[in-house]
């Protein structure tokens, strides 16, 4: 556990320490201070604009953040040949990808409570309600899809060769992650049988991005907001990041450098 | 060996579980989102609704839509054509996100009440009522179009007073009702109602209107008992 925690801890600051990231976080400011511009324009509606461009501008910084965090851990691995080190030292495999795994969440959970501290700050300044529960649910609702994004993201880190081709699978992930309920739904219509296979398929490989959009619907009565609901889809994510981390570690334990 | 299957046995019940979650979060998701929420085999013919939906963003699209008509509304220039385009304008938001109750509110206030559209603001109401049934305020609205129709002025008046009382109306119902109660009532009952605007109002364009008729009135000394008014 104390050598996972090493591995977590290095990772989050060699994330921090890295200008790319701080290049994010003031892009993160501009963005939602961008959302108080917006929602000036639109009056009478300033708070839903508010806090629709807000959580946008939250969950697309947090997947950047992802994807930059990865791309930097992928070229030192890859390029700077850190991974020889690092598997010298007594540390199992395993442990590395989950410290590696916690580190990116740990970036990511900072990232994201920090831009949301600013939401609030910006949805309280436009006279809205910053403690709104829908709205902290939205947000963690984000946090829950990118940790299982970041599991995705190492388990296409080992099984692709190049770091292009990881980000790539990744947005399609991202994409297709959104897109399964609504094949789902329009499966029942569908008289193809390969098709219908395909769809099934994606449907149980590809994480349901959808379950945690709870941003889309945070001005609608429709009761997603239940303790039942928010149960079912915390037990997914952990249970689909612990697939893709036992799967991770036994590709990578496979793996010769 | 034995890890092994141990490990492929625990994979098989891990998923197992992720199966049984996912639909029954699924399950949730569909019996509690209405029909429009999912992408349909017309859905094609929108690309930003799919692009919205492929992204998660299905609500901020709309709210662009609701910007882009801000623009096109605020544009003098199309008052020319007597803005013949607002009505798609109101529909791309409202496809994007037909829980966008607002626009149904404001756009039918403005396509039937300043424009006298009130062919195109009736189907927007009743757009708005077939995806927000328990949205109330909208019969409200088709009540008032249907007397304004008919110049049924009293009743007319009413509706708009009944929705008023709403706190989510359009502020643009709070000046239509001043500038009829200046046509209709006396000028101190007409100044009565300013002042009460004046004061309530959040919005500050309608402040500024109720205002400007305040000091019109005053200037041209139409309010016979001003302090009683002011006080």
């Amino acid at each position: 556990m104390r050598r996972i925690l090493a591995v977590a801890e290095y990772i989050f600051k060699q994330n921090f320490r890295n200008k790319i990231l701080n290049v994010l976080i003031i892009f993160a400011i501009l963005s939602i201070g961008f959302s108080l511009l917006i929602s000036e324009l639109a009056k009478e509606v300033e708070i839903r604009m508010t806090k629709d461009f807000g959580l946008f501008s939250i969950s697309i910084f947090a997947f950047l953040t992802l994807v930059l965090s990865l791309t930097i851990q992928l070229f030192e691995e890859t390029e700077l040949k850190t991974i020889s080190m690092v598997i010298v030292k007594p540390i199992t495999r395993a442990e590395f990808i989950i410290g590696k795994f916690f580190g990116i969440i740990l970036t990511i959970f900072m990232n994201i409570l920090f831009m949301f501290i600013i939401l609030m700050v910006v949805i309280k300044i436009r006279g809205g309600d910053p403690w709104d529960l829908k709205l902290f649910l939205s947000v963690a609702g984000t946090f829950l899809s990118l940790s299982i994004l970041t599991s995705v993201a190492l388990f296409l880190s080992v099984i692709t060769t190049s770091i292009p081709g990881c980000i790539i699978f990744l947005f399609f992930t991202y994409i297709l992650g959104h897109l399964t309920v609504h094949l789902k739904n329009l499966q029942y219509k569908i008289t193809n049988q390969l098709v219908y296979k395909i769809i099934d398929i994606l449907y149980i490989m590809v994480p349901n991005l959808e379950l945690f959009n709870l941003k889309d619907k945070i001005h609608t009565n429709f009761s997603l907001f239940t303790f039942d609901y928010i149960l079912l889809i915390i037990s997914y994510s952990i249970i689909y990041i612990l697939i893709m981390l036992i799967l991770t570690v036994i590709i990578f334990n496979k793996k010769e450098f | 060996m034995g890890k092994k299957i141990l490990i492929s046995f625990f994979i098989v019940i891990l998923f197992f579980l992720i199966n049984y979650t996912n639909n029954k979060a699924t399950e949730y998701l569909m019996k509690n989102q209405p029909k429009w929420y999912f992408l349909n085999f017309h859905s094609y013919k929108n690309i930003n609704h799919v692009l919205g939906t492929a992204f998660g963003l299905r609500a901020l699209t709309s709210d662009f839509y609701y910007i882009s008509f801000l623009q096109y509304y605020g544009d003098l220039r199309n008052a020319k054509t007597q803005y013949k385009d607002l009505a798609n304008y109101f529909n791309d938001a409202t496809d994007a996100d037909p829980g966008f109750e607002f626009v149904y509110l404001f756009g039918s206030a403005i396509l039937a009440f300043n424009l006298g559209r009130y062919d195109e603001a009736v189907k927007l109401i009743e757009k708005g009522l077939s995806y927000n049934p328990k949205m109330w305020k909208l019969r409200i609205y088709l009540g008032a179009i249907a007397y304004k129709e008919k110049n049924d002025k009293e009743k007319y008046i009413k509706f708009l007073e009944d929705a008023i009382k709403y706190e989510d109306h359009p502020a643009i119902l709070e000046r239509l009702l001043g500038n009829i109660y200046e046509q209709i009532k006396s000028a101190d009952e007409a100044a009565k109602y300013w002042v009460s605007v004046y004061k309530t109002t959040k919005d500050k364009e309608t402040k500024l209107h109720a205002y400007e008729r305040l000091m019109y009135m005053i200037k041209n000394k139409m309010i016979k008992n001003i302090d009683e008014i002011i006080k």
